[in-house]
This record gives C-alpha cells, sequence and structure tokens, in this order.
C-alpha cells in the first residue's frame, strides 16, 4: 500500500468536511452566526490513524484551512498538530474507536481550538470586550452541529476507507 | 531506546522542532504553497455555488406559468424604469462633466463596475469576507473597492484565477476614511464589533465634537473619497451612538452597517481604470 | 561496632547506636546555623519582600504621562474663542519594530562583511544605520501613500530612540485633512504606524484680543495628581502646555487638563510590554467664559486697525464691571503662536512692540480727558460748580509762562459745561489752580489711579498719581503752580492706563467712585458697589451736560457729523484729549476719548487711547478716536436692540464655568 494513501483519503475526507463547514456558514451568515469543525477533523485522525499518518492528515488538512482564512499561513495547521500530539498522549486511555469518545473528544478539542484561535487574533480587533458573546454563540453553534453530524463523519469516513480497502481495525491493530 | 518518559515528550518535541524549522521556510515557499491550495479551493467553492445556482433554478421551474408571467410583468416594468434612470443618469453625468470642465474641477477616478457573484460568505467573530466568483481573470486586483446595493462591501483582498476574497467592512481589517452626509470633516471608520444574532456594527474615532448622534437620532456615515481607495459619498452605516474621547478632542462611537450586508448574494467590484 | 556485627553475622541490618555525647556538642551549632538560615530567609522574604518588590518594580515599570488637554474660552455669549484643534501625526512605536531592528543590523552587518570593506562601521554605527533605514522604510511607506519624498531626520531618530524609546516617534506632523485621511485608508490596520491625534490652541478669530486670551507655551513639566500611582517610576512625558499671557496664564489652573498615562512593564532593553499595566485617560480642563463680547472686540479691532497707529480700547459693563472690550494694536495672530512660537514670528512681534498689551500696560499722560476727574475734585471740596465761569482770551499766563488755550482759541465767557464741550484748557488752569495738586490728586486716588485696578489679567503697576510731596520725594523739586496748570489739563507727570480710565470712566457713569473690572462673565453678577460720587446731581448734571455737548458741537463733534452721523436713539457723554509727551524725536501725542452711554441711563464705559506715530502731528482724540467709538457703540445698540427685540430671546451659552484665577475650582455655572 502506498505510504501516502491514507492521509491523502483522510484529507480529502476533512476537505468536504470543511466544504461542508463553509456551505454551512454561508446560510447561516444572515444570522451573523459562524460554526467551526476543525475539532472533528482533528479527533477522526488522530484517534483513528497512526500517529504519524495523522499527522500528515493534519498538515495538508490546516493549510487547507489556512488557505480559506486570513491568518498567519500555517497557523490552523499548528494548532491541529498541537491537538493531535495532545490526543496521542493520551489516546491509549481511551476506547478511541467508539464514536461516542470520538465525539467527546471532537468537542473538547474543537473549543480547544476556538479559545487558542481567538488568543492568536483578538489583538486585531478594536473592541476584544465584545467579541465573548459572539465567541460563545459561535461555540455553542459549532458544538451543536458538531454533535449533529459527528457520528456521520465517523461512519462516513470509516465507510470510505473501507472502500478504498482500507481497514482502520486491521491496519492499527498491534500499533498501540 | 529513550526511557519512556522522554519517549512520551517526544511528539511535543517534534511538533516544536517542526514549528521552529516552518518559522525558517522562506515566505516565498508558503506564498506559493498557500496559493496552490487556494487555488485547488477555488474550484470546490465554485462548484458549491454553481450547485446552489442550479437548485434555485429547479426550485423555479416548480412555479407555475401564471406566476412566472407575473415576475416577469413585474421584472419588465422594473426594467422600463431603470432605463428612465439611466437616462437621467447619463444626462446628469454629463452636466457633471460639463460643470467639472468649467470649474476646473479634478475629476474621480473613473472604475469599471464588475459585477460578481458570492460563492461564499465567512463570517465569524475574527474575520468577515466573502469569496466572490471573479478574480484576476476580470482584472480585478487587491484592494478594489466593492460595494452593493447598500453601499460599501469592503474591500478586495486577495485575487485568484477564477476567485476573490473580499474583506467586510465589518472586519477589523478595513478601516475608511469616512465622512458625515453633508460634511468634509474626516472620521476614521473601522469594522470589527459583530454580535450573533445582529446586524454587524463598526466603530468610529476622530469624530468631531459637534456632532451628535444616537439611536433615535442617528447620522449616515458615507465615504469621504479622501482617502483615495473608495469613491465619495458610499454609504457606509448609521452612526448609533457617540461618547466623548478621554483626549477631550474627538468622540468615539458605534455605527450600525446595513443589514443587508449579511445576506449579500450580488457585489460590484469597482476597478479603477488604470492606465494602461 | 565490628564487635556488634561480629555478634550478629550475616546480619544486613546496620545498628547505629542512638546516642553518642560527642555528636550532642553539634545539634546546638547546626541549629544555630539552620536558625540564622530560617531568619535570614523570614528577614529577606518577609520583612525585606515590600523593599524587593519596590525595587524590582522601578527597575521593570516605566510611566508614559500624557497631559489633559487644556479647557476652552469663551465670550459672553458661549462663542468659542480659544479651543483645541486636533493636530494629526503619523508616529511610529520604535519599541515595537525590535526584530526588524534586528534584523536589518544583521543584514547591514553581512552587506560590509560581503564587500571587505576595509573602513566597516563598528556594532553601535551599524545599529544606527539599521534603526535608520527601517525608519526610513516605514517613512517611505507614508510618503507613498501621500505622494511626499520626506526623509528621517537620523538625529532626532536617535535622541528620541535614546531617551523616548516609549513615546511615540512622530514621523510626520500637523497632517492635512485629506492626507490623515489617506494614511487611515491606505495604512495596514495592523502595522507600527499610526495615526495619531494631538491638541494644540486654536483661535478662531485669530488675532482679535490677542492680549487679553493670552498664549501658551510647551511644557514638559506638567504636574499629576497626587494620587496618580507610580511616582517612583522612571516617568516619560508627552509634551503639555502652560499659560505664558493673558487669561491662558492668569486662568492656568482652571484651564490646565488632568493629565492621564499609562505604566508598562517593560524588558531588560527598556522596550514596552503590552498591555499596559494600569492606564488612566487624561481629562480636559475647566472651560473659562470671558467677559469680552467678540463682536464688539472685533469691530473695535477693525476701526482701530484704520487708524494704522498703536492703539488701545477698553470697553465695560457701567454696573457690573465686566470687561466688554479689551483690545490693544498692534497685536499678532494667535494661531502663530502654536504648536510653537517660530523665532521669525516672535522678532516681528518684538520690533513691532505687539507683546504690549497697551490698554493694562500701557502708561500714558490722560490729557483733557482727566478735565472730567478736575472738576468732580473742584465740585467735591466745594471749590467749583455747574455755574463756575471763566473768561478764556486763549491762554492762561501762570508765572511768567502763558499756558495756552485748546488750538489758541478765545473761547470767551464760558462756564463749566461748555468748558467740557470745547475743552478749555484756561477754565482748568483757573480752577486747578484754586483746587490745588493735592486735592487733585486726593480725588485722582479715591477714582483708584495710582494701583491696579484688580483686574485677572497682567496690569502695570507703574501708574503715577503725582502731588508735591510726591515730587519732593522722587525728584527733590519744589512743586510750581505750572505743574498744578498741567495737572488741571492731564498732563506733566500724571501717568494712567486705559484701563484705569475705563474704570473711572464706569464710575463716574454709576455716580460711584470705585470699579472693580473683571475679564469673567457671570450672568448673576452683583452690581458694583463703590463709594458716593460726593458731589450734587446738579453739579454731576452739570458735567454730563457739557460731556454730551461734546459729541455734538464740541471737540467730538465728528461723532454726530457727516459721515458718522452719530448713533441714532442713543445719547452718548464723551470727553476727549490730547496728551503731549517730549521724546528724542520730538512731541508726540496721545489721542484719547472717554465716554459712557446711553446718558439717562448710563450701561458701558469706554475709554479708547492711540500712541501718534509723528513727532509735531496734532494727533488729536476728536478725529483718531471718535470713530472707533462710534463704531462700537453703534454694534453695541444694534446689539442691545436685538437682544431687547420680543421675538429674539437667544438661548444662553452651551456651556458655562466659570474659574477663579488661582483656585481653580469653578465659581459658578450657568443653568
Amino acid at each position: 500500500m502506498a505510504p501516502f494513501r491514507i492521509p491523502f483519503i483522510v484529507a480529502l475526507l476533512n476537505a468536504l468536511l470543511w466544504l461542508v463547514q463553509t456551505q454551512l456558514n454561508h446560510a447561516i451568515a444572515s444570522w451573523n452566526l459562524s460554526v467551526f469543525l476543525g475539532g472533528l477533523a482533528v479527533a477522526f485522525a488522530s484517534l483513528r490513524l497512526t500517529p504519524r499518518e495523522g499527522a500528515k492528515v493534519l498538515v495538508l488538512t490546516g493549510l487547507w484551512f489556512d488557505a480559506a482564512a486570513p491568518v498567519p499561513f500555517g497557523l490552523h495547521a499548528f494548532f491541529f498538530l498541537l491537538a493531535h500530539v495532545v490526543i496521542h498522549s493520551v489516546r491509549a486511555r481511551l476506547a478511541r474507536e467508539e464514536t461516542l469518545v470520538g465525539l467527546i473528544v471532537a468537542a473538547i478539542v474543537n473549543l480547544g481550538l476556538l479559545l487558542a484561535l481567538t488568543a492568536a487574533l483578538i489583538h486585531r480587533n478594536p473592541a476584544p470586550l465584545r467579541l465573548w458573546p459572539r465567541l460563545i454563540a459561535d461555540s455553542l453553534a459549532s458544538f451543536s452541529v458538531l454533535i449533529l453530524i459527528g457520528p456521520w463523519f465517523f461512519a462516513f469516513s470509516e465507510r470510505v476507507l473501507e472502500m478504498c480497502g482500507v481497514s482502520l481495525h486491521r491496519e492499527q491493530r498491534g500499533i498501540v | 531506546m529513550f526511557p519512556k518518559r522522554i519517549d512520551q515528550a517526544r511528539p511535543f518535541l517534534v511538533l516544536g522542532i517542526a514549528f521552529v524549522v516552518w518559522l525558517f521556510v522562506p515566505t516565498l515557499v508558503k506564498r506559493f504553497t498557500r496559493a496552490t491550495f487556494f487555488e485547488f479551493q477555488a474550484p470546490v467553492e465554485a462548484s458549491a455555488s454553481v450547485l446552489r445556482d442550479i437548485q434555485d433554478y429547479w426550485a423555479l421551474r416548480t412555479r407555475s406559468n401564471n406566476e412566472l408571467i407575473e415576475a416577469g410583468k413585474e421584472l419588465a416594468n422594473l426594467n422600463a424604469q431603470y432605463e428612465t434612470r439611466l437616462r437621467e443618469y447619463a444626462s446628469l453625468q454629463s452636466r457633471v462633466n460639463r460643470l467639472e470642465e468649467l470649474l476646473r474641477l479634478p475629476s474621480y477616478p473613473e472604475y469599471r463596475t464588475e459585477v460578481a457573484r458570492v460563492v461564499r460568505r465567512d463570517f465569524n467573530a475574527w474575520w468577515q469576507r466573502l469569496v466572490i466568483r471573479k478574480g484576476a481573470n476580470y482584472e480585478i486586483s487587491v484592494g478594489d473597492p466593492v460595494i452593493f446595493v447598500g453601499g460599501v462591501v469592503g474591500r478586495v483582498m486577495e485575487v485568484g484565477a477564477y476567485t476573490s476574497v473580499v474583506e467586510l467592512v465589518s472586519s477589523p481589517g478595513v478601516r475608511i476614511a469616512a465622512t458625515l452626509e453633508g460634511d468634509t470633516r474626516p472620521i476614521s471608520f473601522q469594522g470589527g464589533v459583530n454580535p450573533a444574532f445582529g446586524p454587524a456594527t463598526g466603530v468610529v474615532e476622530f469624530v468631531p465634537l459637534d456632532v451628535f448622534a444616537n439611536p433615535a437620532a442617528p447620522k449616515r456615515l458615507v465615504t469621504s473619497g479622501l482617502g483615495g481607495v473608495f469613491p465619495p459619498g458610499l454609504n457606509l452605516g448609521q452612526i448609533v451612538k457617540l461618547e466623548k474621547g478621554g483626549d477631550g478632542l474627538f468622540q468615539t462611537g458605534e455605527v450600525a452597517l446595513d443589514p443587508r450586508l449579511l445576506s449579500v448574494s450580488e457585489v460590484a467590484v469597482l476597478v479603477p481604470l488604470r492606465a494602461k | 561496632m565490628s564487635e556488634k556485627t561480629a555478634e550478629r553475622p550475616g546480619s544486613l541490618v546496620e545498628t547505629h547506636k542512638g546516642y553518642d555525647p560527642r555528636l550532642l556538642a553539634f545539634y546546638p551549632i547546626v541549629a544555630v546555623l539552620l536558625l540564622t538560615l530560617v531568619g535570614g530567609m523570614i528577614y529577606q522574604q518577609f520583612i525585606k519582600s515590600d523593599v524587593y518588590h519596590e525595587r524590582e518594580k522601578v527597575q521593570n515599570q516605566r510611566r508614559i504621562l500624557v497631559p489633559g488637554p487644556r479647557g476652552n474660552i469663551y465670550d459672553r455669549d458661549g462663542k468659542l474663542l480659544v479651543g483645541n484643534r486636533a493636530r494629526f501625526a503619523v508616529t511610529l512605536y520604535l519599541d515595537e519594530l525590535r526584530k526588524d531592528f534586528r534584523r536589518e543590523y544583521l543584514r547591514v552587518r553581512k552587506n560590509y562583511r560581503d564587500l571587505g570593506d576595509k573602513d566597516m562601521p563598528n556594532a553601535t554605527q551599524m545599529e544606527l544605520i539599521a534603526r535608520y533605514s527601517v525608519v526610513q522604510r516605514y517613512l517611505d511607506q507614508v510618503n507613498h501613500a501621500l505622494g511626499r519624498t520626506e526623509k528621517v531626520d537620523a538625529k532626532a531618530l536617535n535622541r528620541h530612540f535614546n531617551q523616548n524609546l516609549l513615546l511615540p516617534y512622530i514621523l510626520l506632523d500637523d497632517l492635512t485633512p485629506e492626507e490623515y485621511a489617506k494614511l487611515v485608508e491606505q495604512l495596514p490596520v495592523q502595522s507600527p504606524l499610526q495615526v495619531y491625534a494631538t491638541s494644540t490652541r486654536f483661535y478662531p478669530f485669530k488675532s482679535a484680543a490677542a492680549h487679553t486670551l493670552g498664549y501658551v507655551t510647551g511644557n514638559e513639566d506638567f504636574t499629576v495628581a497626587e494620587d496618580f500611582p507610580g511616582a517612583e517610576l522612571t516617568t516619560f512625558k508627552m509634551k503639555g502646555t502652560e499659560g505664558a499671557s493673558g487669561i491662558e496664564r492668569s486662568f492656568e489652573s482652571t484651564l490646565q487638563g488632568e493629565a492621564g498615562g499609562s505604566i508598562y512593564l517593560v524588558d531588560p532593553h527598556g522596550f514596552r510590554i503590552e498591555p499596559p499595566l494600569s492606564k488612566r485617560l487624561p481629562i480636559q480642563g475647566k472651560d473659562v467664559v470671558t467677559s469680552l463680547d467678540i463682536d464688539l472686540q472685533q469691530v473695535a479691532e477693525a476701526a482701530m486697525t484704520d487708524t494704522e497707529m498703536n492703539s488701545a480700547t477698553v470697553m465695560m459693563d457701567v454696573n457690573t464691571g465686566e470687561v466688554l472690550i479689551l483690545a490693544s494694536k498692534p497685536d499678532y495672530d494667535l494661531n502663530d503662536t502654536t504648536p510653537r512660537l517660530r523665532p521669525e514670528t516672535a522678532r516681528w512681534i518684538e520690533e513691532h512692540g505687539a507683546w504690549l498689551n497697551r490698554a493694562t500696560q500701557g502708561i500714558y499722560p490722560p490729557g483733557s480727558s482727566f478735565k472730567i476727574l478736575v472738576s468732580v475734585a473742584g465740585m467735591h471740596h466745594g471749590l467749583l460748580n455747574g455755574d463756575s465761569t471763566v473768561d478764556c482770551p486763549g491762554g492762561y499766563v501762570v508765572g511768567n509762562r502763558r499756558f495756552p488755550c485748546h488750538d489758541w482759541h478765545a473761547h470767551g465767557l464760558i462756564d463749566l459745561p461748555v468748558a467740557i464741550e470745547k475743552s478749555c484748557n484756561v477754565f482748568f488752569y483757573a480752577h486747578g489752580l484754586e483746587i490745588g495738586p493735592d486735592f487733585i490728586a486726593e480725588e485722582a486716588r479715591r477714582f483708584g489711579f495710582g494701583k491696579r485696578t484688580g483686574l485677572e489679567i497682567h496690569e502695570t503697576g507703574a501708574t503715577l498719581v503725582p502731588d508735591p510731596a510726591w515730587k519732593k520725594r522722587a525728584r527733590q523739586e519744589e512743586w510750581h503752580p505750572g505743574d498744578t496748570a498741567n495737572y488741571a489739563i492731564g498732563q506733566g507727570f500724571l501717568l494712567v492706563t486705559p484701563m484705569q480710565m475705563a474704570s473711572f470712566m464706569a464710575s463716574f457713569a454709576r455716580r460711584e467712585t470705585l470699579t472693580h473690572p473683571s475679564v469673567l462673565h457671570d450672568p448673576n453678577r452683583p452690581r458694583q458697589k463703590g463709594d458716593p460720587i460726593g458731589i450734587s446731581v446738579q453739579d454731576y448734571a452739570a458735567i454730563v451736560e457739557g460731556m454730551e455737548q461734546c459729541i455734538h458741537t464740541g471737540t467730538a463733534r465728528t461723532f454726530s457729523q457727516k459721515p458718522l452721523n452719530g448713533v441714532p436713539g442713543l445719547r452718548v457723554a464723551a470727553k476727549t484729549g490730547t496728551a503731549q509727551k517730549k521724546t528724542e524725536k520730538g512731541t508726540i501725542n496721545f489721542a484719547w476719548l472717554i465716554c459712557f452711554a446711553p446718558v439717562e441711563n448710563p450701561k458701558v464705559a469706554m475709554a479708547i487711547m492711540i500712541e501718534g506715530d509723528t513727532p509735531g502731528e496734532e494727533t488729536g482724540g476728536g478725529r483718531y478716536c471718535v470713530p472707533i467709538a462710534h463704531a462700537v457703540l453703534k454694534k453695541w445698540w444694534e446689539k442691545q436692540n436685538a437682544s431687547t427685540a420680543p421675538a429674539q430671546a437667544s438661548p444662553p451659552p452651551a456651556k458655562i464655568t466659570l474659574g477663579s484665577p488661582t483656585s481653580g475650582a469653578p465659581l459658578a455655572s450657568n443653568p
């Protein structure tokens, strides 16, 4: 099996997730609300793939997110990788193939990423204190969407990988 | 083999090293990588937008013929009105030109209007942007002003081959030399306060002390035309709140932007007619 | 030990003796050492912690102080006379450019090394070069936006870097609104380059009331509130201002704003660490509402300018003593003194004698305008009355000197009103000698001559009311009858200011002796209360009759004649004067006019003085002062009629706070 096959497929899946996020944001923009689903992309790659593959996926996904945002190029990638490393250090203790665990991890990581991005970008705002209610609303919206589409995304990703002849259970046996 | 403790820290170490290496990657490489990713995204987004258009088309197809005939009639009516307006506009324009010539006034830089469809709205707490379906292929360039029916939309911030990114006037990265309608003194406008479930707002600075505004009696804020980017007189929003700054010289305040900005789907890029 | 182990062979457990008397000696030593250690720690950590904390604070924190903007100055109708104008500058925070400086330094060093330059500058010089080129690069961004070609002043940059690193470095100052707008729109939002606004004094009426309002000078040593934290820290101060003359100086404590500032943590190189630890916004100073009426002031100044001579005009409210006009020519545009007075402007002002406020600091003999006081002196001491007469042959012999009458003109047998109307010198020589210098001096002092009037702004103390005792004391000379004759017509040693003459006129109009003038407006100010004038109603009426006739058929008749044609409906009582002063170039004249109006119910009093500029030329009050008085009274009368018209009720000024010259606390507020 080509070494880049799994990362490539998962990165494409994450790009699809990004597309879902952008289309959703386009639709709810008129309420001045937005969602961020980076945590879901990180959770799947970090929990289901090998650490190395996960890192590859998250570099690609991070840069993809970066290209679409007015942030220093590499910011998302760095935060995704950081989250990946943190998850990696605890994943031996998690029932990582459980969707529920995946969802919880995704929600926590998503919140962490939102806060990290805010910390990195808040200095641009002329009235930073008034940003917080908006951030809370966005976090809640993101959390709701994440809980709603998380199971679908995990299942869909697994199915796509299986269709491509990759069984995650087999791939990772013996590694952890 | 490392001892277990060091082994656990190794991923963090690797991340740290990767981060440092990334810092030293030449800017050119980063820029190229970013552009590559951006151009890869463009067709994805454009396709999504086209799909949305097709979806709208099929939604319209479900309408009855009678409804469509009614809509067609209304459209014809509107078109007729616009045609009259256009004629009035042309005669006014020629009058303005004549007066400018007579009084030897400098005429404002001229623009070509490039109407573009919005591919994607991206409004979050940190930035407010639009992706539009026209790019370098229509000679759009970075910094061009973008307007819509409600006034100023923002400035082109990034131009791809087929798409461009517009930074909205409600984004903290946009600052405009504005003025009150009927006034000439420049006021600094900056976007950036975007509460959820409400219209976007911006902040104004350097507002002279003799200006009064409150939600009951707001003041209209327009572009001053002095800054060299936006032509004068374009609507920005309404100043709804003013308070005296600590320096005793100026007031600072809040501007409510046009609520239609949040659901904008069609914009016009003002492409300056540059000397070729 | 070996015995014990031998007893229990194979045991791995070491056994120790629980008690060894030799060790006992060490316990106290160890205990003392430990106690010392603990004590020292407690002393350093708990008792001296404040000292260390303080030292650390002083080392790591810096305070930046920003002066508060000055309060505004208004005229009595609420018109802004002195305000603050925004002065836009584009600034660069050098402490945000640390990395840029470092990178540029490395680049410069590399370039020199690559070139193998023998005269390679040392590290400090290369740092300077790097700093200059980085700042120039930022300035070029500004140049590009504004279409300018400015260059960085290397010396100023270096000085700023070494002395005021934490203050913004001003790249370009005094930007026009267009330039400011361009920078707002074209500079990136996140940039060390920022558009910055400071306040500078702004005078919408330019040179009007220049001496009265005064100007400000730069001041880096402004005081801060006592409760402002960080007094012990190294402090950087942005430049403030302080009043240098006029109201700006007299009401300094009222007008001066309250300084604000921030305390920043700094790194070991002295660079600022954002955000500030604490911040306090500056507060604008309190406003001062003056008693001046800028409309009248401008009319007076325009008429004074027409004479093309040095002059002064003072107009007062008779009842309250509030000064409506306080004008002195030549003057200067106050806007030229801000943001700083340029040497060439200062030279011009100096050469034209424009620093002097002639209304309060100029001392002049009052000439015939003093005859009013001499008349009052005579009446007060029972030596003169309204029916007193003199036969004027056109001159008067005192001792062996013949003193001329006004224009050597013989007036014939005349009484007091005619003597005032025609300004007959012979009448006053004769009666002045009868009254005597002591009574005249006493009366002059009773009316406040010879001392300051008490106006809030600077007045000269060099005025003089002479008498024989003074002459003996100061000049070791006897007082001669000729001195009395001169005294009686306001000549000789007598020296007054236009301010004193206006005060005298106001007191006389109220039939009182003293008026305390003020440049502050107080809508509830009580009526002035001086001692009664001490002459009969008939005698007073005789003087006023002469003064009123003065503008019809007397020395000020041009007031009623063409082209001025008087002020319809307004009865004016006036007295002109022409005083001579011998100078090296010859005799020059000082033209005077004092007046009050309306005669039946006096409201305003005025004094006008014009310095003749050509020796030997007749500069008379009738000719030169009358047009000024006419213009001012006409305007005043128009405003009076407009304000009493029933339809027009003007609203009170927007914000009126009166300040006292010293206390800084408001005296009263307008509802």
